[in-house]
């Protein structure tokens, strides 16, 4: 049984097939996608817990998809890594409500940390928007979910 | 096109592709530590060698991409004519960029600034210019052995300060004084005018010292 599922998007194919088979060997159900609309397409038919993002890519570059993801998932945490992101990008990605911001190399222990946080957070929110819910308090089970799509 | 800003392109748009390499070099060695430390032990006898090895290439990419992550900034230093920059990471990055040069004068540089943010609003390129020039100055009359502390920081709250201290001075300052007639002192001269700065070496203590006087600092 593997722990949470994660998407890794990044468009150097070695990079991403070498770090998806290295996060599988850590228990977890790990899938790829090579592009920014790759990733969209997989967020439409399946559900992450987390999404690995980076930043800089041919066509929709990892902004986009997060602005996207945030708005259309907000339950999908999304931890960017890159390799060149400058302090406005990261300024703009946390703005947008990213989970974390990652620059490349990282050592995969800290990697898998970061992931693992990152879908604690997610199940935490879940369970305090579930609460409100069960309890018939739909509109702060909405709240609670909105603030995290902003946030 | 200004050439500056064509060099700096190639060589950001380079160093970005190198930074990729390298991350597919940790990884692909990373995955084979994951599987090597799979193994038993007793079952390959080399496996400890082998782990070694790995380490050591690790090592070397974090060193590349330390090399990489500089020169990419570097790069972007002509994108702009002014701009504000941190003192302590414009003396980072050159110490890191010339460190191959240092080294076969037996020299070493190291950043000295502490913590404090120094932010100087400048030319970006030219004061890296300029900090090379004073690297390359010391390295040109300094003695083999030397350990050169640079240090920034901020004098009466408007004037920023960059020190290059070889500590225990060992030119004597008639030695110094003609040292500054020679070429290379005009030329850092030059630059430092061109940036509204001075450069000045005290004649006992042997300290290179740039000061930014007409600049706004935040």
């Amino acid at each position: 049984m593997k722990e949470f599922k994660v998407l890794m998007v990044d468009d150097e194919e070695e990079f991403v097939r070498t770090l998806d088979e290295r996060v599988k060997m850590r228990n977890l159900d790990s899938n790829v996608a090579l592009s920014g609309e790759e990733a969209l397409e997989f967020l439409e038919k399946e559900a992450p817990d987390v999404m690995l993002l980076d930043l800089k890519m041919p066509g929709m570059d990892g902004m986009e998809v997060l602005r996207r993801a945030r708005e259309a998932y907000p339950g999908v945490q999304v931890v960017m890594l890159t390799g060149h992101g400058s302090d406005q990008d990261e300024a703009e990605a946390r703005r947008l409500g990213v989970f974390d911001y990652l620059r490349k190399p990282i050592p995969i222990e800290k990697l898998m940390k970061v992931l693992k946080a990152a879908y604690e957070k997610k199940v935490q929110e879940s369970m305090v928007a579930a609460t409100f819910a069960e309890a018939g308090e739909f509109g702060t089970a909405q709240e609670i979910m909105d603030k995290n799509k902003k946030r | 096109m200004k050439d500056t800003l064509f060099i700096g392109k190639i060589t950001a748009t380079a160093t970005h592709e190198i930074k990729n390499v390298l991350a597919i070099i940790r990884e692909s060695g990373g995955l084979m530590q994951d599987f090597l430390n799979m193994v038993p032990d007793g079952v390959f006898q080399h496996k400890d060698r082998f782990l070694k090895i790995l380490s050591n290439i690790e090592e070397q990419v974090v060193r590349g991409d330390d090399i990489s992550t500089q020169l990419n900034r570097f790069g972007h230093a002509p994108d702009t004519d002014v701009s504000s920059e941190n003192t302590g990471e414009m003396i980072d990055q050159m110490i890191e960029l010339t460190k191959r040069i240092a080294k076969a004068r037996q020299m070493t540089f190291r950043n000295a600034s502490g913590k404090n943010h120094v932010l100087l609003r400048c030319d970006p390129l030219k004061v890296r210019k300029l900090i090379f020039q004073g690297m390359q100055f010391l390295m040109a009359y300094g003695t083999p052995g030397d350990d050169i502390a640079v240090r920034s920081s901020t004098r009466d709250g408007k004037k920023v300060v960059i020190e290059f201290d070889p500590g225990t001075q060992k030119i004597t300052s008639v030695e110094i004084k003609k040292l500054m007639t020679s070429e290379e002192w005009k030329d850092l001269e030059l630059t430092a005018e061109s940036l509204n700065s001075r450069a000045g070496m005290d004649h006992e203590s042997g300290v290179l010292c740039l000061e930014f006087t007409n600049l706004n600092t935040i």
